[in-house]
């Protein structure tokens, strides 16, 4: 062997596709019917029981308004029994009673004077207290209407 | 057959032979699963098509009907805002035949606790379907032990509004009852049913098999509005009054009932209105005699009537007030009667007020024999007398008053005194109410407005005041009327502190048969207080006193009691001088 012998070189070479030269592909499995059928299951299943679990939200719900107008009813019910008893309770014939155990009895025409009082001397209503300024200031901007709305106390 | 050699039972599993028996049992099920669901698919087609609208229509009738939601009652308020009237939610208990087996075992444990006959109840489920009444508005107690009888599928509950009148007896005759429908069946009730029951409402209800509502299914078409409420003039606290005080004496004479009526005499509103015997609208009585309204119904009035007589002759000029008459005790009339007066004396020489404070009979028939049948059948038409009053309840009656041409010769004598004609409580306290207030007569009524669901207030028409009496005429009567109690037959009206003015009366009861029955009466006053500022008018009636009959023994107490608490209730002042009452006449 002379030193003029060339030694091997490898080169990365970039061939073209060609039938020939592809690595012959593997062969395809067949897919796992077990997965397949679990795969089905779940996208059929999953909308099926998505809507069965809001149906079972509604009924839950359903329920508890249910029980609460039930509740409503009931307290309506009540108010108004109870409303009833108090009409019952201040029935005249009644107070006249209890009334009359605890020893009062209407007055005697001699117990009533017609005291007759002079105009300057009649009871003025209360002049209503000086408003501050900021009172003043939230009146500007509160709404009339809804003032008006409200209920008078007694 | 091939057997297989080795085991002699047949051929072995899995060879041809079985393999084709196999295939031919596979088809022949396969045949008969195909045909069976031919015949289901077959079946279900004939049922979509051509029994379809059948079907339908049966399942609709079965599951799904419509029902009414009844609408909440409106209340009834006194003027103080007192409820008389309200509502209350009681269980209706109702029985789904088709789910019970034992119609005995049933009734036995349903009957006691309903407090019905078991053999009721087994009628009742008999009938047989999804739905039977067993009982309307039980007691709350009842309705929990029925709940713990465990019978759910049997037995239904279905929540109602009942009626109740918290006061009880108090003014039953003015507000009346409704039936087991919450329907008005009398007095306000009837009167105003139609601004009391509002507007039903409707829903459309789905039934189970078993013929039990499923709540979720309800859907509702239209939604009830409740009644409106109605606000009357009536005060409770006179009303009790005017009801303890007429009982009391009702009591004390062993009467048949009696009737008061106390009036605003320049509006007309009723303030109180009693009738004896009561009742209570929570438990209707069976006898119905207890639901008449005494003080719509007419009777003989007696004397009176001679107030209208009077007022009649002076109106129209015939007499005045210093006219005077002569009464020996005694006056022969046409068709051969004798008038007389009550106690049998002679009143002598009396005037116009005379005919009054004293209540003289002969004076007041010659009164009216002035006045003549037409004149005077005239004025008492004009005076209400004869027609309703127009007071806002059912039932009120006209009284008789027969037309002028039917009269006869004696007619004006005895109408004059008050025979002969029929008037009732509430007509003799209007006209005394036009008296009062200066000659105009008005409309009794006891509602004053109606409250609608949405709070809105709106006050009902009170109806026109009618000129009757002219003022001078209407002050005349009055003062009249004040000697009454001062100085006549009517002085246990009086009261303390205030002028009185009224006049009594005692009338016999007429016989169905024609004249009078002896022994028999009916004592009233008819009044007005304060006479120097007029407030009140106020009738009692007393029906059948025994022992004291007369007017001014047994019915001018009552006016003076109900009419010092009325006053003391509605705060009118005293009188600033109130003469003094001479007590010396048994009344008439």
């Amino acid at each position: 062997m002379t030193s003029a012998q060339r030694k091997h070189r490898t080169y990365p070479v970039l061939l073209p596709k060609e039938a020939g030269l592809a690595r012959p592909q593997a062969r395809r499995r067949p897919p796992n019917p077990v997965a397949r059928g679990l795969a089905i299951l779940v996208l059929l299943g999953a909308p099926l029981l998505g809507h069965v679990w809001l149906e079972s939200q509604a009924a839950q719900a359903g329920y508890r308004l249910r029980a609460l107008r039930q509740e409503v009813a009931e307290l309506e019910r009540e108010r108004q029994a109870l409303r009833s008893r108090e009409a019952a309770l201040r029935a005249p014939d009644r107070l006249e009673r209890v009334a009359a155990r605890l020893g009062l009895h209407p007055p005697s025409p001699e117990q009533l004077v017609a005291a007759v009082i002079p105009a300057d001397l009649a009871p003025r209503p209360a002049a209503a207290p000086a408003q501050t300024w900021w009172q003043r200031i939230a009146q500007v901007f509160r709404d009339p209407a809804a003032s008006a709305a409200e209920p008078e106390r007694p | 057959m091939k057997h297989h050699p080795s085991s002699g039972r047949g051929p072995r599993k899995g060879s041809p032979e079985v393999l084709a028996l196999s295939r031919r049992r596979l088809k022949l099920l396969a045949v008969v699963w195909l045909l069976s669901l031919a015949g289901v698919a077959g079946r279900v087609a004939y049922l979509q098509t051509a029994k379809f609208d059948n079907l339908r229509q049966l399942g609709r009738r079965q599951q799904v009907d419509t029902v009414t939601l009844p609408a909440s009652r409106g209340r009834i308020y006194d003027r103080a805002g007192r409820e008389l009237a309200s509502n209350v939610v009681r269980d209706s208990v109702y029985a789904v035949p088709r789910a019970i087996r034992d119609p005995e075992a049933f009734a036995r444990r349903v009957g006691p606790v309903l407090g019905m006959d078991p053999a009721a109840v087994v009628d009742r489920v008999r009938r047989g379907g999804y739905f039977v009444w067993l009982a309307r508005q039980i007691p709350p107690e009842a309705a929990a032990r029925l709940r713990e009888l465990d019978l759910e599928q049997e037995l239904g509950f279905e929540p109602e509004e009942r009626r109740v009148y918290p006061a009880g007896s108090l003014a039953a005759h003015v507000l009346g009852f409704t039936g087991v429908d919450n329907q008005g069946l009398a007095g306000l009730e009837l009167q105003y049913e139609e601004v009391l029951r509002g507007r039903p409402g409707r829903a459309v209800r789905v039934r189970d098999g078993l013929g039990r509502e499923i709540l979720e299914g309800r859907q509702v078409l239209s939604p009830g509005r409740r009644g409106s409420d109605l606000v009357l003039a009536l005060d409770s606290v006179i009303q009790h009054v005017a009801e303890r005080e007429l009982e009391r004496t009702v009591t004390q004479y062993r009467a048949r009932g009696g009737a008061a009526v106390a009036m605003d005499v320049h509006t007309g509103e009723v303030l109180a209105l009693a009738s004896l015997p009561a009742f209570d609208p929570n438990r209707l009585p069976e006898n119905e005699q207890a639901w008449r309204n005494r003080a719509l119904d007419s009777y003989e009035p007696g004397s009176t009537l001679k107030l209208a007589t009077v007022a009649a002759a002076l109106e129209e000029g015939v007499v005045e007030v210093r006219s005077r008459f002569t009464c020996p005790g005694f006056l022969r009339i046409p068709g051969g009667y004798v008038i007389r007066e009550a106690h049998g004396e002679a009143h002598g020489r009396v005037d116009l007020a005379g005919v009054v404070r004293l209540s003289c009979n002969v004076a007041a028939a010659q009164v009216g024999s002035m006045l003549g049948p037409q004149r005077l059948h005239h004025f008492l038409t004009r005076f209400g007398f004869g027609q309703t009053t127009g007071v806002d309840l059912p039932g009120e009656s006209a009284g008789i008053l027969r037309p002028a041409r039917q009269w006869s010769g004696t007619d004006p004598y005895v109408v004059s005194i008050g025979q002969g004609v029929a008037v009732t409580p509430l007509q003799l306290v209007r006209f005394v109410a036009a008296v009062a207030n200066g000659g105009y007569l008005v409309r009794p009524h006891l509602a004053v407005a109606v409250r609608d669901p949405d709070g809105g207030l709106r006050r009902l028409d009170a109806g026109e005041r009618v000129r009757v009496l002219s003022p001078a005429v209407a002050r005349a009567l009055l003062r009249m009327m004040e000697g009454t109690v001062t100085d006549g037959t009517g002085t246990a009206a009086a009261v303390r502190g205030y002028r009185v003015a009224g006049k009594t009366g005692t009338a016999q009861k007429p016989s169905p048969h024609g004249g009078y029955e002896p022994g028999r009466y009916v004592a009233s006053f008819v009044g007005v207080v304060p006479a120097d500022r007029p407030q009140l008018a106020i009738v009692v009636v007393v029906d059948e006193p025994r022992g004291a009959y007369f007017g001014g023994v047994v019915a001018a107490p009552v006016f003076s009691r109900i009419a010092s608490q009325a006053l003391w209730m509605l705060g009118v002042p005293p009188s600033e001088s109130t003469p003094q009452v001479v007590r010396h006449r048994g009344g008439d």
